[in-house]
C-alpha cells in the first residue's frame, strides 16, 4: 500500500480549496455552466439522472481499511448508505448535494483519496491487474509502475484538456486480468533477452461506440523511458485527436485514421525530443516510489478454531475453490468477496458492509483491501488456517456467496437506474439472469462464464468482451437487447459477435438463459469452455436456439 | 483568433516556416511570432529565439493543444517571452505557467478583455492552487523568468 509524501497531501489538499472556490464562484454565478463543466468534471463529479453523482478513484485498486472506513463515512453522511464499485476500479455515489461536494473531498483527502480525473478529456484512473504484487506468475508488481504514472498524470498541466477520456491500465503478468488490450494505453511489463525490465506498449484500444483492441506500438520500452513515451504519445495526440466530433475523438479514431506506423512515427519524433532527465527527478523515481510502498507482513496469525461441520464442509469447500486463489506467498490465499448476488445491484457495497469489510481486512489480510476490473472484492493475502473463521464471518453477513467467474458474476452498468445517458436498465437484467441460475450444483458445473452487460452503446458495462455481451438499445421508447457471443477480456481480448436482432425486456433472460443450456448440453465435457464450445459449433447453433 | 495582430511586426507561423525552409529567415527581424493552437509541430521551426515574443492563439479554454503548444516552444529552447491568446480561465493560470507561457490575453469574441502576467495573478490569488510538485515544467524550458 503506498502513502502519501507529504508533497502529494499538500497537492490534494491544495485541490480540495481550488475545487471548493471553483464550486462557491459557479453557485454565485461567476462561473458559467459552460465553464465550470469540465471544471466539475476532472474533479469526477457528474450530473446524473437524479443528483450530482462523483467518482472517486481508488488507484491501481488498493485500499486500506482506513481508506474503506472514509468511503463508509462518506455514503451514511452525504448519500443513501452505499456505494458503487465501477470496473475501473473507483467508486460512485449517486446522491449527493452539490454544495456538499467540497467537504466529502476534504474528508477523502484525509483519508489520503480523491476524485481528480476520476471523468473528464482528461487522464483517468489508472488501473491494473488485481492480484498483482501476488500473483504467482507475474514477471513485476506493476503497482509502483501505477503509483509513478498516477503522479504523473495527476494535474498535468498539458493534459488537463484532452479531445477526450483517456485510459491507462497495467499488468505485470501474462494472465490479463485488468483488460489492458481495451484501453487507450495498455502497458505490461515483461522482460527482455538480457533479463531486463520494461514495458510492452499497446495503444488506441477502446470499447464505445467504435470498439478497438489495441495495437502494439513499442515491442520492449525501457523502464525508465516510461513517462517520457506516455508524455510523448499524450503530446500527438493531444495536438492531432480529433475535437469537432466527440464521438470520433479517443485515440483510437486517430491511430485507425494515419495508421500505426505514422503515429508511432509522430510519437518517436517527439519522443527523441523530450529529454527523460527532466521528468523523472528525485520525486518521480521509481525506487522513491517502492520505498514508500508499505509491506503487509507479517501478518497476524489469528487464534481460534478451524473445525467445520461436516453439513458446512460442501459449501465452504465451493466457496474454496470459488472465491480464493493461490498466491506467490506460501500458506497465504486471495479471497474474494463477491458483490454479484441476486439481491444487491452488481457492484454495490452498504455503508455497514464496508466497515464490516474493514474490520476483516484488519484481522485477517494486513488492512488491505483491493477492487477488481469485474466489480468485486478481495483480500489479497490470508493465512490458510485463517481461512475457515474468515468463511464464518462472512457467511453471517451473506458476503460468502461462491460465484466468482460464474454467469452469476455480471459485470454491469448503472444503466437507466442512475445514467443519464442510459437508454435501458441494466441492473434489473443482470438480477433476472442472476436468478435464473440460482441452484448452486449447476452453477458450479457451468464453470466460468462473463455477462457483460451496458444500458447504452458507451459500454461501461464492456459488453463488447464478455463471453456472452448485452447491449441495451432504446427503440421508440422501448427497451430492446443485443446479444453479442465470443468476445473475451484477457490477454487474447477480443470483441464478440453479434447474434442477431435485439430481443425485448421480456426475453432478453430468457434468452441468456437458452444460450447457457445450449452450452451446457454441447459441450464435451466440464473442461470444454463456453468459448471452446461456441468455436466448435459455431454461432449459427446459438442462433437457432434464441431465435427458433 | 488566427487574424489577431499583436503588432505590427509580426508573423504567422506557416510563413516563417516556409522562410526557414528556403533559408530567408535571416533577412526578417520580426517581433513576434503567431501560431495558431492548430499548427502542426514542424511550423515551429528555425531560430525561434529571434522573436521578442511568440504568440499562441487558442479558439477556446476547452481546447487544451495550447498547452501542448507552449510546451513544445519552450523545448526547442525557446527563451522570450510566450503569450496565450483566448478566453482561458484563471483555473488554468498555473498549468499555463507550468507549460512555460508568462502572460495571457484574455478575449472573448474577439474582445480584449486585458492581458494577465501569470506570476502576478498567481501571486495574487485568493486560492492558492496546486502545482504538481513532481513536475516543475517551466524549469525544464530553462526560462524561469
Amino acid at each position: 500500500m503506498y502513502n502519501y509524501s507529504i508533497n502529494d497531501q499538500q497537492l490534494v489538499d491544495q485541490r480540495v480549496s481550488q475545487f471548493r472556490d471553483q464550486t462557491r464562484r459557479f453557485l454565485a454565478g461567476e462561473l458559467s455552466e459552460e465553464q465550470f463543466r469540465p471544471l466539475r468534471l476532472m474533479n469526477g463529479l457528474y450530473i446524473q439522472r437524479h443528483a450530482p453523482m462523483l467518482r472517486v478513484a481508488i488507484p491501481y485498486g488498493e485500499l486500506s481499511s482506513r481508506q474503506l472506513r472514509g468511503l463508509a463515512s462518506i455514503a451514511e453522511t452525504y448519500d443513501r448508505g452505499f456505494g458503487h464499485f465501477t470496473t475501473r476500479q473507483n467508486i460512485q455515489f449517486n446522491w449527493l448535494k452539490l454544495e456538499q461536494v467540497p467537504d466529502i473531498m476534504e474528508e477523502l483527502a484525509r483519508v489520503q483519496m480523491h476524485a481528480i480525473q476520476t471523468s473528464g478529456s482528461c487522464i483517468r484512473n489508472i488501473t491494473c491487474d488485481h492480484l498483482a504484487g501476488i500473483d504467482v506468475a507475474e514477471v513485476e508488481d506493476p503497482r509502483p509502475w501505477c503509483e509513478l504514472v498516477r503522479q504523473w498524470a495527476t494535474m498535468h498541466p498539458e493534459f488537463q484538456y484532452l479531445p477526450r477520456k483517456f485510459k491507462i491500465a497495467f499488468t505485470g503478468s501474462s494472465t490479463d486480468r485488468a483488460a489492458t488490450m481495451a484501453h487507450d494505453i495498455g502497458l505490461k511489463l515483461i522482460k527482455n533477452s538480457a533479463a531486463e525490465t520494461g514495458f510492452e506498449v499497446h495503444v488506441g484500444g477502446g470499447l464505445g461506440r467504435t470498439p478497438v483492441v489495441a495495437r502494439k506500438i513499442k515491442a520492449f520500452l525501457p523502464e525508465s523511458d516510461l513517462l517520457t513515451y506516455l508524455e510523448a504519445i499524450l503530446r500527438v495526440y493531444n495536438l492531432n485527436g480529433r475535437r469537432d466530433n466527440k464521438y470520433k475523438s479517443r485515440i483510437k479514431i486517430l491511430v485507425k485514421a494515419i495508421g500505426l506506423d505514422a503515429f508511432r512515427g509522430q510519437v518517436e519524433l517527439v519522443f527523441q525530443n523530450l529529454n527523460p532527465n527532466t521528468l523523472l527527478n528525485e520525486n518521480t523515481d521509481i525506487s522513491t516510489v517502492k520505498s514508500r510502498f508499505r509491506s503487509v507482513f507479517p501478518l497476524p496469525v489469528n487464534p481460534g478454531s478451524n473445525k467445520l461441520s461436516a453439513d458446512k464442509h460442501k459449501t465452504f469447500s465451493r466457496w474454496l475453490e470459488k472465491n480464493t486463489l493461490a498466491t506467490k506467498f506460501n500458506n497465504y490465499r486471495s479471497v474474494y468477496i463477491s458483490l454479484k448476488n441476486p439481491d444487491r445491484p452488481p457492484g454495490d457495497l452498504t455503508a455497514g458492509e464496508m466497515r464490516f469489510i474493514a474490520q476483516l481486512a484488519d484481522k485477517y489480510s494486513g488492512s488491505l483491501i483491493r477492487t477488481t476490473h469485474t466489480q468485486n472484492l478481495l483480500l489479497p493475502l490470508v493465512h490458510e488456517s485463517d481461512l475457515v473463521q474468515l468463511w464464518q464471518a462472512l457467511t453471517e453477513a451473506n458476503l460468502s456467496i461462491a460465484n466468482i467467474g460464474t454467469v452469476q458474476d455480471v459485470i454491469c452498468c448503472p444503466g437507466l437506474d442512475f445514467c443519464s445517458l442510459a437508454n435501458t436498465s441494466s441492473i434489473p437484467i443482470a438480477q433476472e439472469i442472476q436468478n435464473r441460475f440460482s441452484d448452486t450444483d449447476e452453477l458450479h458445473a457451468l464453470g466460468d462464464i462473463q455477462i457483460k452487460i451496458s444500458g447504452c452503446m458507451n459500454a461501461c458495462g464492456h459488453h463488447h468482451i464478455g463471453h456472452i455481451g448485452i447491449l441495451g438499445v432504446d427503440k421508440r421508447g422501448e427497451e430492446w437487447f443485443q446479444i453479442t457471443l465470443g468476445g473475451r477480456a484477457d490477454q487474447s481480448l477480443k470483441i464478440g459477435e453479434r447474434l442477431g436482432p435485439a430481443v425485448d425486456r421480456n426475453s432478453i433472460a430468457s434468452a441468456v438463459e437458452s444460450i447457457v443450456r445450449h452450452y451446457l448440453r454441447n459441450r464435451i465435457d466440464q473442461g470444454e469452455h463456453f468459448l471452446g464450445t461456441l468455436s466448435r459449433i459455431g454461432i449459427d447453433s446459438f442462433k437457432e436456439v434464441v431465435y427458433g | 483568433m488566427d487574424n489577431f495582430e499583436f503588432s505590427e511586426n509580426t508573423i504567422g507561423a506557416s510563413e516563417w516556416y516556409e522562410l526557414a525552409r528556403e533559408g530567408g529567415c535571416d533577412e526578417l527581424n520580426p517581433g513576434v511570432l503567431v501560431v495558431a493552437a492548430n499548427s502542426a509541430l514542424e511550423f515551429l521551426a528555425g531560430p525561434l529565439n529571434r522573436f521578442e515574443r511568440i504568440v499562441v492563439t487558442s479558439g477556446d479554454f476547452n481546447d487544451g493543444r495550447f498547452f501542448s503548444i507552449g510546451r513544445q516552444i519552450r523545448l526547442l529552447g525557446y527563451s522570450g517571452r510566450l503569450t496565450v491568446v483566448g478566453n482561458v480561465l484563471p483555473d488554468q493560470y498555473t498549468a499555463l505557467r507550468s507549460c512555460g507561457f508568462d502572460d495571457a490575453l484574455i478575449c472573448e469574441d474577439s474582445a480584449i478583455d486585458g492581458i494577465v502576467v501569470l506570476d502576478q495573478a498567481l501571486a495574487l490569488a485568493g486560492v492558492e492552487y496546486p502545482v504538481p510538485r513532481n513536475l516543475e515544467y517551466h524549469t525544464e524550458a530553462g526560462n524561469s523568468q
